[in-house]
Formats: C-alpha cells, sequence, structure tokens
C-alpha cells in the first residue's frame, strides 16, 4: 500500500434467520442447563446486521476504496441470500453439527467474503455480526498462536 | 492516573454532494457512480464522530473539555459544511470526487490540529447513511494493527 494510512470502509446488510443451541454429545439437561431458552427445539430468530469494513487506499480517479455497490453485491450473493429467513441448524449442512452462535457465523461468513474482496489495494479488515443491537461479535481474521 | 482513554462525541450535519466525473463519458459516470451521479445532485444527514485520545486530566477528569471540541467542530466543519454543497467545498485533494473517503481524510486535515493538547484527535468516523460509514486514524497512535 502507499505511504497514506488507509481508509476503512464498511457497509451494512441485513438477514432474519433462526437457529438453536445445541450439543447432541450432551444430554438434554445439560443441554437445558448450558442453553437455557436458546436449546428450545423450534429453535428462535434474529434480525442480524451484518457490517463488513474493507481497509484501503483511496483511488484518486473514483475518490473511492472500493464501491459499496459492488461489496453490497458480494454480501447479498454470499451471505443474505444464503441466510436469509432460514433455519440455519435445519437448513444449512455446516450448522447441522456446529452451533450457529454469532462468533461461528462471524468466521464462517470472513471464510465467504475475503476471498472476493481481495483487491491490490484494499483487503478484509473486519467483518461484524450484530445478533441483537446489543450483542455482536467481530473478527478479524486473526488465529490464536499456537501455546 | 494515567490510564489512556478515548472519549467520543457525535455531531451531525446536512450537506449535498454529486459523485461524477467530468472528464468521464454519461457511460462511465453511469458505471461507477450509478444514481450517486445524477446531476441535480442529492444530500446525505452525515454523522461526524470525533474520538480524542489521552490521559484524562487530573483536576477535571476529560481528555478534552467537552465545549472546546464543540468550538472546533462549529468553527472548522459545520460554518464550513453544513447545508452546503460538497463539490464547491471540499479541496479534493485525496482523490476527484467528494466521496466520504476524501470528506473523512479533509476533515482529519483540518481537526488534527485543533485538539487541545496533551490529548490527541484518534479517529474519525462519518455516517453517510445508516449503512455506509468511513473510519479513519490518521497517526501512528491511532493506527490498527493489520
Amino acid at each position: 500500500m502507499s505511504q497514506y494510512r488507509p481508509v476503512y470502509i464498511s457497509r451494512r446488510v441485513e438477514f432474519s434467520a433462526a437457529h438453536r443451541y445445541h450439543n447432541p454429545e450432551w444430554s438434554s439437561e445439560k443441554n437445558r442447563a448450558v442453553f437455557g431458552a436458546c436449546n428450545s427445539p423450534f429453535g428462535h430468530g434474529h434480525n442480524y446486521e451484518l457490517e463488513v469494513t474493507v481497509a484501503g487506499d483511496i483511488d484518486p480517479d473514483t475518490g473511492m476504496v472500493l464501491n459499496l455497490r459492488d461489496i453490497d453485491a458480494i454480501l447479498q450473493k454470499e451471505i443474505v441470500q444464503r441466510l436469509d429467513h432460514r433455519h440455519l441448524n435445519e437448513e444449512l449442512p455446516e450448522w447441522r453439527e456446529r452451533n450457529p452462535t454469532t462468533e461461528n457465523l462471524v468466521v464462517d461468513i470472513w471464510n465467504r467474503v475475503e476471498p472476493h474482496l481481495a483487491h491490490p489495494n484494499a483487503r478484509l479488515h473486519r467483518v461484524r455480526l450484530y445478533e441483537s443491537p446489543t450483542l455482536y461479535s467481530e473478527y478479524y481474521g486473526e488465529r490464536a498462536s499456537d501455546s | 492516573m494515567n490510564a489512556l482513554v478515548s472519549t467520543t462525541k457525535v455531531y451531525r450535519f446536512c450537506a449535498g454532494h454529486r459523485l461524477f466525473r467530468a472528464d468521464w463519458s454519461d457511460e462511465r459516470n453511469w458505471e461507477t457512480f450509478g444514481p450517486c451521479g445524477y446531476p441535480e445532485s442529492h444530500g446525505h444527514n452525515y454523522t461526524l464522530e470525533v474520538t480524542v485520545r489521552g490521559v484524562p486530566d487530573a483536576s477535571t477528569g476529560w481528555v478534552v473539555p467537552p465545549n472546546s471540541l464543540d468550538h472546533a467542530v462549529e468553527e472548522h466543519v459545520m460554518e464550513r459544511f453544513d447545508h452546503r454543497h460538497l463539490n464547491t467545498r471540499l479541496k479534493l485533494e485525496y482523490g476527484a470526487v467528494p466521496t466520504t473517503e476524501v470528506l473523512v481524510k479533509e476533515l482529519w486535515d483540518i481537526l488534527v490540529d485543533t485538539i487541545a493538547p496533551p490529548a490527541k484527535l484518534y479517529r474519525l468516523k462519518v455516517a453517510e447513511t445508516a449503512k455506509n460509514t468511513f473510519e479513519y486514524w490518521g497517526t501512528p497512535l491511532g493506527s490498527r494493527s493489520s
């Protein structure tokens, strides 16, 4: 990148989805104790908000880092169309055997979106997923170092 | 106490702009900027978050006196941009088009030296809409690790 500090641009999209927290290796008592109401067999829903942040240099010709319209199109195609109005555990193979917590979802979203945002002068910086207005997880693509 | 604390104040202003290049064809402008290039222009209710960072003053407890920040933003941002047309008010030195990327960097240049020391300007965040936001950490103190 150039000598300039990057500008961080963010786009938000929304989707609504149902999920359930359950570990099939545990007894129903333990599931209930750990996950509480989130263990209800019918699931429950959220209006998720997904915010994706890209860092990069301003293209002097357009004034833009990347075109937010293009970022929106990627998010709609890769994420919203896949998850919106779905029951995540019931309908998506990646969530049959793993809890679609906000933490697990945000990493999965990063992995789906990041290849589409590779650009000489910009990179995916952060994915933030709001399960509700008061609870979100964010991921910067980092891995815990080996101990 | 020498804890380093960030404090953010949120300001709002309304401004118009048009994203287009006079030296491009209509087709190229439409392909790049879409409705953001309509010739009549359009506008936004911008939100500006100004984050300052420093050790809270021992006698006041503030990183900076809030009204000193208000005066700086009023004089240097509101007077210049509120209810104005950005195409005529921005220097456009970081990009040829008055996007919010260009706006946030110019706002940094305008505000960085107006913060009462020893605190420093740490981050600016401009929301063009609820879905489009732009952040800038302009100095090494404020750089995010990648």
